[in-house]
């Protein structure tokens, strides 16, 4: 009894110091409460409402039909859904090189021994990320442009004297991941350029000095001291890019529509077909989720699998 | 500074933040009411159109500003106090993959306008969002002369062939406006064309295009600019469906033209058949003509509304140019009919596959455009004021100011009678004449079959048999394969299962199929004139 007793008290006493608690941050919970509401409509909800027009047969107009898991068993039988993951296969590979090779670029300016210079590469590098990136496509399309007369690209090889190779760049179904792979050469792009930059920054200028000291040459800098120590840069460049990859669709729509006969077709680009042109709300949002649940697992996989020492090092200490 | 914000002051803050929010809420435009319904009982109250363009205003899709319907819309007033005609600024989406995705999201929403646009009305599932018009089509047009056509009944005003489209229920939902034809036009360059040795337009056969198109590759210029959009090969198909007898079995309630339900009817009845002639042979045929069109054709295979479309052919690298009614403006800014001209599409003839007849008749796009009084006219009780604008609208005065103003920004001709004395441009006054719409039959327009999935495929296909990835064979296949995914989608939405059950049992009538046994060809299809 009296051990009831006690516990009761000790109950009461929890209760009353959290409603204390509750009683203090008041203000604070009503402030938030708005950013939470608008979180809920138009964040929260959308994302549970796509997850549950899943089970749907639903073309956003009229009555919706339930069909239970038959999207997603579509879905894995679509010859289109098969395509769009292999061609999104080669972009991953692509689109992935090009965004984390400018760290080879961070590397030569953050070794540059002038500060001045050091400024001006970085500017440089910085500086196309001010053009909208629908003006890149666009330039690029003038390059890619398939008449000999017109195409930038098509032109340079006609006076080479190369026109055997002159061709529609984007027509060619065995050409066309190239050609959209080579869009933004050399790739410089300013976003992953200044986060491996500012992860090169971090790293204490003791290692750096010892490294000297003990002799490292460049090479052996770069692959024993700072990729190890920028890893987590990498990790945040890899896992955007990652995202980005796997939810592309405008610059394929924009440059071939998917196309010549699905040879540039992604699964981004499906969804929109499927959910805004053929009214096929259900199937996109099948798509649409399992986009979003492969991109959460290989999140998942790309933390389990890089770690920076930094926080190995930490991990070690507290075990 | 850093005063915290009493519980007092903050629940006054919400609470007058809320009471903001709620008279402006109060304070925005409501939903009609039965009051706003009483108001457009009669022939009064704000009448909203969506003309698919913006009267007065210079836009991608009409580069000149059109502003005859505003006058025509003034008359009306003058002529009826109390109504309003406001035109409303169409949504984005004109086109026809687009537009019943508008249109339902309209109704479903309920902005549509009184009176909107529609494309032959094959996309639209629901009837209860528009008004049947049939009545309204056995009426007088009072606002025509009496004794002309139309007068004493409206459906009268349109050329028997190109009357208004009547759907499988037997009824009338839309009103043509009072022009069509044609629709795409080819354009060409007449000093290219003198080059090659071509003295006027190639005659009005794909033979002949065909031929001339041969003479100027010879030459050494590319003879067309095209997409990859089916215009050719759809207008084939046309001639074919007529030359074998298909129509008629096709179009059930003998309307002169072919909807989505008596399409896919005869497709489920064996009638429409992927692997025959009318289907297979223009492939074939197109395949062979695409050697003709510029290098990247399958690239630029999206729109002709495409920033950049026509730019080779008025850049002088082509000699022709499909669909040029979207670059009529420019191409007489460029140099005017002394450097450009004009030709109908051709018909296919016998000349260039035996399926074909030897002289047919001019087949007509139907349902091209055309208005239809929506769900919103009838919940506000506007329905007899609709239909009365339309048929002051479409009276053959009113067309013909509406026709001449049109020739600035698309060719277009017209389809009701009483405009013969219709002055127009040499060019297009050729294109009047060859078309002679009393005698002109609509074409059968395959893509009212198929939903967007199956065109897709069928898209996807064809650049693969034309990229040389695919046998013709295995592109039939693939279409095969998806037809029966649309048609069961289609009866499932349409709820017509148990008329389906019917018209399986139809298809012993029509065995043997009027194209024997007919295989598919892999081989390539050579031009007579090459052979």
């Amino acid at each position: 009894m009296s051990v009831q007793t006690a516990d009761a008290g000790l109950d009461s006493k929890l209760w009353s110091g959290r409603r204390r608690a509750l009683r203090r941050n008041l203000t604070a919970f009503l402030f938030l409460l708005p950013t939470f509401l608008f979180l809920a409509i138009f964040m929260y909800q959308p994302t549970v409402n796509v997850i549950y027009h899943t089970l749907f047969r639903w073309d956003g107009f009229t009555v919706e039909r339930y069909v239970g898991f038959k999207n997603f068993i579509t879905m894995v039988n679509d010859p289109n859904m098969h395509i769009a993951s292999r061609n999104l296969g080669w972009f991953f590979l692509g689109w992935m090189l090009q965004r984390i090779s400018p760290f080879l670029v961070a590397e030569l300016v953050f070794n540059l021994k002038r500060e001045r210079s050091k400024y001006w590469y970085r500017t440089l590098f910085v500086l196309p990320m001010v053009v909208p990136f629908l003006v890149t496509i666009m330039i690029w399309k003038f390059i890619y442009n398939p008449l000999p007369t017109t195409g930038v690209l098509n032109r340079m090889l006609g006076s080479f004297g190369l026109e055997q190779w002159q061709t529609a760049w984007l027509s060619e179904p065995s050409l066309v991941i190239l050609a959209l792979l080579f869009v933004s050469f050399p790739w410089i792009s300013g976003w992953p350029f200044m986060i491996f930059y500012a992860g090169l920054q971090q790293i204490p200028s003791e290692v750096l000095d010892a490294s000297v000291m003990d002799g490292c040459n460049v090479w052996q800098r770069m692959v024993r001291i700072d990729i190890p120590l920028v890893v987590t840069s990498i990790q945040l460049v890899a896992i955007q890019t990652m995202i980005g990859i796997i939810q592309e669709f405008a610059f394929v729509l924009i440059m071939t529509a998917g196309g010549p006969a699905k040879a540039s077709l992604v699964p981004g680009l499906l969804l929109f077909m499927a959910a805004f042109r053929g009214d096929q709300m259900g199937y996109g949002a099948t798509i649409g989720v399992t986009m979003f649940i492969a991109i959460f697992i290989l999140t998942l996989l790309s933390f389990r699998y890089t770690t920076s020492p930094f926080a190995r090092t930490r991990r070690t200490r507290e075990t | 500074m850093n005063r915290a914000l009493s519980r007092r002051q903050f629940l006054i803050g919400t609470g007058g933040l809320a009471a903001a929010g709620l008279i402006a809420a109060c304070a925005m435009p409501a939903a009609p009411m039965e009051d706003d319904a009483a108001e457009g009982s009669g022939m009064t109250g704000e009448l909203t159109i969506d003309m698919q363009y913006v009267p007065g205003k210079v836009t991608a899709d009409t580069p000149v500003a059109l502003h005859e319907i505003l006058h025509i819309a003034s008359e009306y007033e003058d002529m009826h106090p109390g109504v309003e005609v406001i035109f409303e600024e169409p949504f984005k989406a004109t086109e026809a993959m687009t537009q019943p995705t508008y249109f339902r999201a309209g109704a479903a929403a309920g902005t549509l306008p009184d009176i909107t646009f529609t494309y032959g009305l094959t996309f639209i599932y629901d009837k209860d969002t528009i008004v049947p018009t049939t009545e309204y089509l056995n009426q007088p047009n009072q606002y025509i002369p009496a004794g002309q056509p139309g007068s004493s009944r409206w459906l009268d005003q349109w050329f028997e062939d190109v009357h208004p489209i009547v759907l499988a229920d037997g009824n009338n939902y839309d009103i043509p406006v009072g022009w069509g034809g044609p629709g795409l036009v080819i354009a060409y360059n007449k000093e290219i064309f003198a080059e090659a040795g071509l003295s006027g337009p190639p005659e009005k056969t794909y033979y002949d295009y065909y031929q001339a198109c041969q003479q100027i590759l010879d030459t050494g210029t590319i003879p067309v600019e095209s997409t990859l959009l089916s215009w050719e090969w759809d207008r084939m198909v046309d001639y074919l469906v007529r030359a074998m007898g298909l129509f008629e079995l096709i179009d059930i309630n003998g309307d002169g033209f072919c909807d989505d339900v008596e399409q896919t009817r005869a497709a489920v009845a064996g009638i429409v058949r992927l692997d025959s002639p009318y289907w297979v042979e223009p492939t074939r045929i197109w395949k062979e003509a695409t050697n003709y069109y510029q290098p990247g054709y399958l690239q630029m295979a999206q729109t002709t509304s495409a920033i950049g479309y026509g730019e080779v052919f008025m850049t002088g690298q082509t000699s022709m140019v499909w669909n040029a009614n979207r670059i009529w403006p420019q191409l007489m800014e460029l140099g005017g009919t002394d450097k450009f001209g004009v030709f109908n599409l051709p018909r296919l003839t016998n000349k260039l596959t035996p399926w074909g007849e030897e002289d047919p008749t001019w087949l007509i796009a139907r349902g091209t455009e055309s208005k239809t009084v929506t769900k919103t006219a009838r919940e506000r009780g506007h329905v007899d004021l609709a239909v009365d604008f339309l048929k002051f609208m479409t009276t053959p005065a009113n067309t013909a100011r509406l026709i001449h103003e049109r020739l600035g920004t698309n060719l277009v001709l017209p389809t009701i009678k009483g405009l013969e004395d219709l002055e127009v441009d040499d060019d297009v006054k050729g294109l009047v004449s060859d078309y002679e719409a009393d005698t002109a039959k609509p074409g059968f327009s395959s893509d009212r079959i198929g939903d967007w999935h199956f065109w897709y495929e069928w898209f996807s296909a064809i650049q693969a048999y034309f990229a040389d990835d695919m046998t013709l064979e295995e592109m039939i296949q693939i279409q095969i394969d998806v037809l029966p995914t649309f048609i069961e989608n289609f009866l499932v939405d349409k709820e017509l299962h148990a008329e389906a059950a019917e018209w399986e049992k139809m298809q012993a009538d029509y065995t043997p199929p009027p194209w024997g046994d007919y295989t598919v060809p892999n081989e390539p299809f050579v031009m007579p004139f090459n052979a």
